[in-house]
């Protein structure tokens, strides 16, 4: 049952060893953003201000996670699935037996696990440097890897919905880059949520976007604080955006008309 | 001299026209219009809650003010919002330009080919960008009357342009590379957020080597300190004249390396 699947990521691993260029590419720009807001608060730091109570050790442990993070993002996803929608090519996988929504996840893990191989040298270090100077223990570490999954699976399920959009109206693009900019930004990739006005704190709690950044990054540094209240949330989010997704996609699907195909 | 005149106008009408066809092509889908419009306005947006969040916590960052901060935020909108509306709206999509064959049909017309490629798509949404860079330096000079405008001025539009130059330059320097390479479009994500780091005081980069290459190797700087001090009134010549200098190495890097690879381009799927 699952073996069309397995062979779907097996697919997809091979298709971004082909791109390597542009792998390699995206993680130095997550290496450079990091570095440039690493030296931002360094510049801070050595001024005598602090960030809440963040030491500046733990602002770069911060900021390296979040590059690490970057990597769950499905956004491409959302642009594959658009342009399929848009241009009929959806067809081609309707008529088989497949269900679109696993498909599509079964690719984005491909990609992933795909875009890691040529990631590991640098994942590699930058674990080794955080186990060298303390920063990280065996648990936080646990905790950071279950939390990129459902990451992953949250930014996924949210993406597949965006990208269900497509189906109703030409600028579904528009929502790709509307929730990239306020995820990341309400997420934590720029700032440490400790940084904005404590009712945001608090009602992000409840949003799904602090998941992608900032709580994986917590718990890798090792501050366990509501970590179940987290996982439930995340949990609440991601069956949320499945079920939505799977209902959305199938009235969609119903109303398509691929003209031209 | 009279030639290059005519040139130059003859290159203006050529903006204008591809943008009276954009804006008509764009109003056929104003939904479309308004939501770039919109997200141009949020990505802005975003910048200046960044500067808001951490001014709560510090009132300092690097010896710029709040107000100071914003005003390097503004320079950075306006030379990227400039750079989106005439340059990175048509490169942004450049390798496919290229791997659908597309490309040649602007090898074929009588004007520069970069030029026509930059301008075929200026993404006028954009302007909201640029209005908001210059409302929050009118803010700035509200809020500080006893700076005089005029006398900065000059230096002010220099140092901007400059900016625009240079980003522009290395982003379709780098996009060069798609003559090369089939998949290069991540050069763009590259580009723009490394140019992003302008939106950051220059004076974090504490270290000699690193205030070099922010100034000098890829000047960074230029798009948003550099133009921020002038508005403050701080701004040098000599700070002008290497801008000057600077943008005419990347104008000409970019133009050679744009001609060598023209030279060695060879069309496969037209």
């Amino acid at each position: 049952m699952f073996s069309k699947y397995i062979h779907t990521a097996k697919l997809s691993i091979q298709n971004q060893i082909v791109y390597r260029f542009n792998i390699t590419v995206f993680a130095l720009k997550e290496v450079i953003v990091a570095f440039a807001l690493i030296i931002f608060w360094h510049a801070v730091y050595q001024d005598g201000f602090t960030l809440g109570n963040f030491s500046f050790h733990s602002l770069v442990v911060y900021y390296l996670t979040v590059a690490l993070m970057q990597l769950a993002s499905s956004e491409g996803i959302a642009w594959n699935l658009i342009e399929d929608i848009q241009e009929g090519n959806i067809l081609n996988f309707i008529l088989k037996p497949l269900q679109s929504i696993w498909f599509f996840l079964a690719r984005t893990i491909g990609g992933k696990i795909g875009q890691s191989f040529f990631l590991w040298p640098l994942l590699g270090f930058i674990f080794i440097g955080f186990w060298y100077f303390h920063l990280v223990t065996m648990l936080s570490i646990v905790a950071f890897f279950l939390f990129f999954i459902l990451a992953l699976l949250l930014s996924y399920f949210t993406y597949f919905l965006i990208a269900i959009i497509a189906f109703y109206t030409e600028s579904s693009w528009a929502f790709i880059l509307f929730w990239h900019f306020i995820s990341s930004f309400l997420g934590g990739a720029f700032l440490p949520l400790d940084a904005f006005p404590l009712w945001l704190q608090h009602l992000s709690a409840f949003l799904p976007f602090q998941y992608l950044f900032y709580v994986p990054a917590r718990f890798l540094a090792g501050d366990f604080e509501n970590f179940w209240f987290a996982l439930l949330i995340v949990f609440a989010w991601i069956s949320i955006f499945a079920l939505l997704s799977k209902f959305l996609w199938h009235i969609g699907i119903k109303s398509y008309e691929a003209y031209g195909r | 001299m009279a030639d290059k005149k005519s040139s130059l106008r003859r290159y203006v009408r050529i903006l204008f026209a591809y943008m009276r066809l954009y804006l008509a092509r764009r109003m056929a889908y104003r939904f479309d219009f308004v939501l770039n419009f919109i997200l141009a306005v949020l990505f802005t947006s975003m910048s200046l809650l960044f500067v808001t969040f951490v001014y709560r916590n510090v009132p300092v960052v690097a010896g710029w003010t709040r107000d100071e901060a914003l005003l390097i935020v503004a320079s950075y909108s306006i030379v990227n919002g400039l750079a989106w509306m005439f340059c990175f709206g048509g490169f942004w999509n450049f390798d496919l330009l290229l791997s659908t064959g597309k490309f040649d049909s602007f090898l074929v017309k009588p004007a520069p080919p970069i030029l026509l490629v930059a301008f075929y798509r200026t993404t006028l949404e954009d302007i909201s960008e640029v209005l908001i860079g210059v409302v929050l330096i009118a803010r700035y000079y509200v809020q500080h009357s006893e700076l005089h405008v005029f006398p900065h001025v000059f230096g002010v539009a220099l140092s901007l342009l400059y900016g625009f130059i240079i980003y522009t330059s290395v982003f379709v320097l780098a996009k060069c590379l798609s003559f090369k390479k089939i998949q290069s479009w991540s050069m763009n994500r590259l580009v723009t957020d490394m140019f992003a780091i302008g939106k950051y005081p220059q004076s974090i980069f504490r270290q000699t080597l690193l205030r070099f290459t922010t100034t000098v190797i890829l000047p960074i700087a230029f798009i948003g300190t550099v133009p921020a001090n002038f508005v403050k009134g701080e701004g040098t010549i000599a700070i002008l004249l290497l801008g000057f200098v600077l943008t005419c190495i990347f104008l000409f890097l970019t133009r050679f390396v744009w001609q060598r690879s023209l030279r060695d381009y060879s069309s496969a799927s037209s």
